[in-house]
């Protein structure tokens, strides 16, 4: 390394100690990718070209407080909330490979209103819905009935009671949070720091 | 004399000063298009993005607004990013890719810009196709 070359270098990490020192506020891996890729691409940059020092590509970012202040006051918007629906959507204009995953979901969810019916309905008519167990000519039958006021002569006790509510709920919630949580798997879009990867592009 | 030919070196500077803020805030707006179509086309790292949208003319990207712009639509899920170690370059390189965020805002703003532009060319009163009549 030359004179010229080492000042240059003294020069980068100088800039990149005061850059790293106003970026405070950020979180400490963003700041670190941040003057990673900015001292990646001053070196490229004076690798590049025989004419531009250090110096040069330096004062295209500014000083190191105006620099950090861009970053600062780029404002992000919220990443989106994630919605299921969106992503449904996306998968039913994805094309003929989705279809079983689509119909997949499309039968969870419509067990997960169907279990969420059962909840609401037992809360406003609870004679109407329940599962009833009689024991008629030596046999024991079982019968899940949602409108049993349409059904004639139905003895025999029913054995959920109450807690039908509770069972339909639970069953409705936790098929919403399985489906999201496999369709956020399949497109995830937030940022979580960058992959590392050691393959070439 | 030297009055006038004082205040008239003053006008010019104000209207260049004027063009210069007006042609930032042009640029800001259009950068994030710019940057989101170019990375449709290829995954692209800091540098290289620059150069190619700079190869195209028209748009003046600093190198100093690159890269923020690149840190927010990253925090906003539109790209991802990820840390390269390739042989030739002696440096790690962040190369930037579309999300399915990404392409859908990229649609949109596509279709926003063609409004936009026969909006203005219309405003401005110029025609394509029409003066060639």
């Amino acid at each position: 390394m030359n004179t010229s070359e080492r000042g240059g270098a003294a020069a980068l990490e100088s800039y990149l100690s005061w850059l790293g020192a106003e970026l405070d506020g950020l979180p400490a891996a963003e700041r670190r990718e941040i003057l990673l890729e900015t001292r990646s691409h001053v070196l490229e940059r004076t690798q590049a070209s025989d004419w531009e020092s250090v110096g040069d590509v330096l004062a295209g970012f500014g000083s190191p407080k105006e620099y950090a202040q861009r970053f600062l006051s780029e404002k992000a918007a919220a990443p989106r909330r994630f919605s299921a629906l969106r992503h449904i959507r996306r998968l039913i204009t994805a094309g003929w490979r989705s279809f079983p995953l689509l119909v997949l979901i499309l039968a969870a969810y419509a067990v997960a209103l169907f279990a969420l019916v059962v909840a609401v309905w037992k809360i406003l008519s609870p004679e109407d819905v329940g599962l009833w167990i009689s024991y008629r000519d030596g046999q024991y039958e079982a019968a899940f009935l949602i409108f049993r006021s349409w059904f004639e002569g139905n003895e025999g006790r029913e054995v959920l009671g109450r807690s039908l509510v509770v069972i339909g709920l639970s069953i409705s919630v936790s098929i919403h949070l399985t489906i999201s949580g496999l369709l956020r798997r399949l497109s995830p879009s937030d940022w979580r720091g960058s992959e590392e990867s050691d393959a070439s592009a | 004399m030297w009055i006038s030919c004082y205040a008239c070196t003053h006008v010019i500077a104000d209207r260049t000063v004027e063009l210069n803020a007006w042609r930032a805030q042009l640029r800001k707006g259009a950068a994030e298009l710019a940057v989101l179509a170019v990375l449709d086309r290829r995954e692209s790292y800091g540098l290289d993005l620059l150069e190619r949208i700079r190869a195209t003319g028209g748009l003046e990207l600093s190198e100093g607004s690159i890269y923020p712009l690149l840190n927010r639509l990253q925090k906003e899920g539109k790209i991802r990013g990820r840390w390269v170690e390739e042989p030739e370059a002696v440096h790690p390189r962040k190369y930037y890719r579309l999300t399915a965020e990404g392409h859908a805002l990229l649609a949109g703003m596509r279709a926003e810009w063609a409004y936009f532009e026969a909006g203005m060319r219309q405003i401005l009163g110029v025609e394509v196709g029409r003066e060639h009549e």
